[in-house]
C-alpha cells in the first residue's frame, strides 16, 4: 500500500541586502541570527498561513549582497551546530587553533571581505561566525612585530618620532 | 561610481571599538601591546580609555582552601558580584586571567583599578609572572601578606621597569582582616617598606598614580609632604598615608585631633585624595599609647601635614582620617623590617 505522505516544505525568510537584493533562506538556517531570529518571532513572521511570496521581506541596511550571501552560506554549513552556550563559552579558555577546517577555508578571503564579515556576524548577532572571523584576523597578528603587523594590514604609521620612542620603550618587555 | 561615492574599504583601523575589542580576546598581552604599537588609531582604540568606573578586587587566599574570590563592583559602590574558583595556584590563576581578559575586553566592564591581594604564604613565581602580565591593562595595586620576602621582593625589582601604574606592594609577617570601606572596596591596611627610596617614592607619585600607599614613618619629611601636594593638586589622584600605632596618638596630636574621639570613623569622604590611616587598630582607635616620642611623630609628619592643615573636618584639605584593622606584629625579629627597633627612629 502507497500512502500519501504529505511533502512540507521547509519554511522560508526573506533577507533583503542594503544594495536590495532579496534572498530566501530557511527559517532553520537563519535562526543562528538572534537579530533576525527576533525580529521573526516580534513580527510573528513565524505564522504559517503567510506564503513566502505574501511574505515582507527583512531588510538588513548594514549588510550589503556579497556578504550577506556569504553569511547564508556560513549559516547552511553551521545549521546542525549544538546552540552555544554563552554562559559556558565565557569560561572556555580562549583558543585560536580551533577553527574548523571548513571554516578556514571559507574565511580565506580578501581582508576587506573579512572585515565585512566581522561586521555583518556583529549586526546580525550570529555569534559562532563573529567568534571565528575574529580569530583568524587574531591569527593573523599573532607573533609578528608592528612593522610586520602594519605591513600586512596595510596601516600607515602615524605616529611621531617621539611617540613611536615613548611606545617601543612601553613595550620594551614584549621583546624580552 | 565616482572614487567619492565608492564604500570605504574596510580595514582593521576602522572597525568598530568593539570588534577590535573581540579580536584582542584572542590574543595575549605582547602580542596585544605589539598592535597597539602600530597606528595611532589603534593604540588609541586598545587604550585603557574605556576600562574606568569599576574597580576589580581579587582576593587570593590559600587559607579559604584554594578558593579565589573576585570581586567585581563599581568603583565607590559597595556592591558587586563575587566569584570562586577552585583549583592550585597556577590553576585559578589561568583561570583568573582568561575570566579578567573577558570580562574587562570583550564584556567590556570597565575597570578602573585591580587591587590584587596575595595571602598565599609561599607566593609561587609562576603566579608572580603571571601577575606581571596582568600588570598591562590598568592600574594595579599588589598587596602581598606573604612571609615569602625574597620572592615577593624579586617581583617587585623585575616589575619596576615595566610597571608604570604599579601603586602599592605590601607585605606582612601576618594575613589581616580586610576592612570594607564604602568608598573602595575592601582594602588590606598595614603599611610596610615599599623597596623604594624617596626619590622612587617621588617619582612614582610624579607619574600621577590613581592610588597610592605610603607609610608615613619610612620616608623623608620632605618626599612625604612633597607626595601629598601633588596628590592635592591633581583630582584623579588618592593616596593613603599610615601610621604605626605607636605614632598614631602622638599624630594625632600634632594635628590636634586628641579630643575628637568616637567621630573619625563617621568621616568618609569618597572624594578625599589623601586617607591617613592608623596602621593598628587592634586597640581602638584612641587607645592611649604611651609608647612613644612625640619629638619623632612631630619631626616626621610637621613638615608634612603643617602646609596643607590636616583637620577631618576641613573641607579644603580633601583628607580623611579613617580607623582600620589590626596589624599583627608578633614574631617580629629586631632585623625584621617590621621590628619596632627599626621602625622607632629617634632624631
Amino acid at each position: 500500500f502507497l500512502f500519501p505522505i504529505k511533502m512540507t516544505s521547509p519554511r522560508m525568510i526573506k533577507l533583503t541586502s542594503n544594495d536590495d537584493k532579496t534572498f530566501e533562506v530557511e527559517r532553520d538556517v537563519i535562526k543562528q541570527s538572534v537579530t533576525v531570529n527576533t525580529l521573526i518571532t516580534d513580527l510573528n513572521m513565524d505564522d504559517e498561513d503567510v506564503s513566502v511570496e505574501n511574505q515582507m521581506a527583512i531588510p538588513l541596511p548594514n549588510v550589503d549582497a556579497a556578504t550577506l550571501e556569504m553569511v547564508i552560506t556560513w549559516c547552511k554549513q553551521h545549521r546542525e551546530d549544538p546552540p552555544r552556550n554563552e554562559e559556558e563559552e565565557e569560561k572556555k579558555e580562549k583558543r585560536t587553533d580551533d577553527i574548523p577546517e571548513w571554516d578556514k577555508t571559507f574565511l580565506d578571503v580578501e581582508q576587506s571581505v573579512l572585515f565585512a564579515l566581522i561586521l555583518a556576524a556583529n549586526y546580525m548577532d550570529i555569534k559562532g561566525l563573529l567568534d571565528n572571523c575574529c580569530k583568524t584576523v587574531a591569527n593573523m597578528i599573532k607573533g609578528k612585530t608592528p612593522d610586520e603587523i602594519r605591513k600586512h594590514f596595510n596601516i600607515k604609521n602615524d605616529f611621531t618620532p617621539e611617540e613611536e620612542e615613548q611606545i617601543r620603550k612601553e613595550n620594551a618587555w614584549c621583546e624580552d | 561610481m565616482s572614487d567619492d561615492e565608492r564604500e570605504p574599504i574596510l580595514t582593521l583601523e576602522t572597525l568598530p571599538r568593539e570588534n577590535i575589542y573581540q579580536i584582542l580576546l584572542n590574543l595575549d598581552l605582547k602580542d596585544r601591546r605589539r598592535l597597539r604599537a602600530c597606528s595611532n588609531t589603534l593604540k588609541e582604540a586598545i587604550s585603557r580609555s574605556d576600562i574606568r568606573a569599576f574597580d576589580v578586587h581579587l582576593i587570593f587566599d590559600e587559607k579559604i582552601k584554594g578558593n579565589l574570590q573576585v570581586k567585581v563592583r563599581p568603583y565607590g559602590v559597595n556592591r558587586g558580584f563575587t566569584w570562586k574558583v577552585h583549583g592550585d595556584q597556577l590553576e585559578i590563576f589561568s583561570t583568573l586571567l582568561a575570566y579578567l581578559r573577558e570580562r574587562l575586553f570583550f564584556r567590556r566592564i570597565k575597570a578602573d583599578r585591580l587591587h590584587i591581594e596575595c595571602h598565599s604564604e609561599a607566593v609561587d613565581q609562576s603566579l608572580l609572572n603571571e601577575m606581571t602580565a596582568l600588570i598591562d591593562f590598568q592600574s594595579i595595586s599588589l598587596l602581598f601578606t606573604s612571609r615569602d620576602q625574597p620572592s615577593v621582593m624579586s617581583f617587585v625589582k623585575r616589575s619596576k621597569k615595566h610597571v608604570d601604574r604599579f601603586h602599592m606592594i605590601d607585605f606582612s609577617p601576618n594575613p589581616m582582616d580586610v576592612i570594607e570601606l564604602s568608598w573602595m572596596s575592601s582594602l588590606y591596611v598595614n603599611e610596610m617598606p615599599l623597596g623604594f627610596s624617596d626619590e622612587e617614592l617621588l617619582a612614582i607619585a610624579r607619574k600621577e598614580h590613581l592610588f597610592m600607599a605610603v607609610p608615613a614613618d619610612l620616608y623623608d619629611p620632605n618626599t612625604l609632604r612633597r607626595v601629598v601636594e601633588i596628590v592635592q593638586s591633581n583630582t584623579r589622584m588618592q593616596a593613603i598615608i599610615t601610621v604605626y600605632t605607636t605614632y598614631w596618638h602622638q599624630f594625632l596630636a600634632v594635628i590636634g585631633l586628641q579630643e575628637e574621639k568616637g567621630k573619625l570613623t563617621d568621616v568618609s569622604d569618597p572624594n578625599a585624595p589623601v586617607v591617613l590611616l592608623h596602621a593598628d587598630s587592634r586597640r581602638p582607635w584612641y587607645h592611649l599609647d604611651t609608647a612613644f616620642d612625640p619629638n619623632w611623630i612631630r619631626s616626621r609628619l610637621d613638615p608634612v601635614f603643617s602646609g596643607v592643615s590636616v583637620r577631618w573636618r576641613d573641607a579644603h584639605t580633601r583628607c580623611v582620617l579613617i580607623d582600620c584593622e589590626p596589624a599583627q606584629f608578633e614574631g617580629a625579629g629586631p632585623s625584621h623590617p617590621l621590628s619596632p627597633s627599626r621602625l622607632y627612629v629617634r632624631d
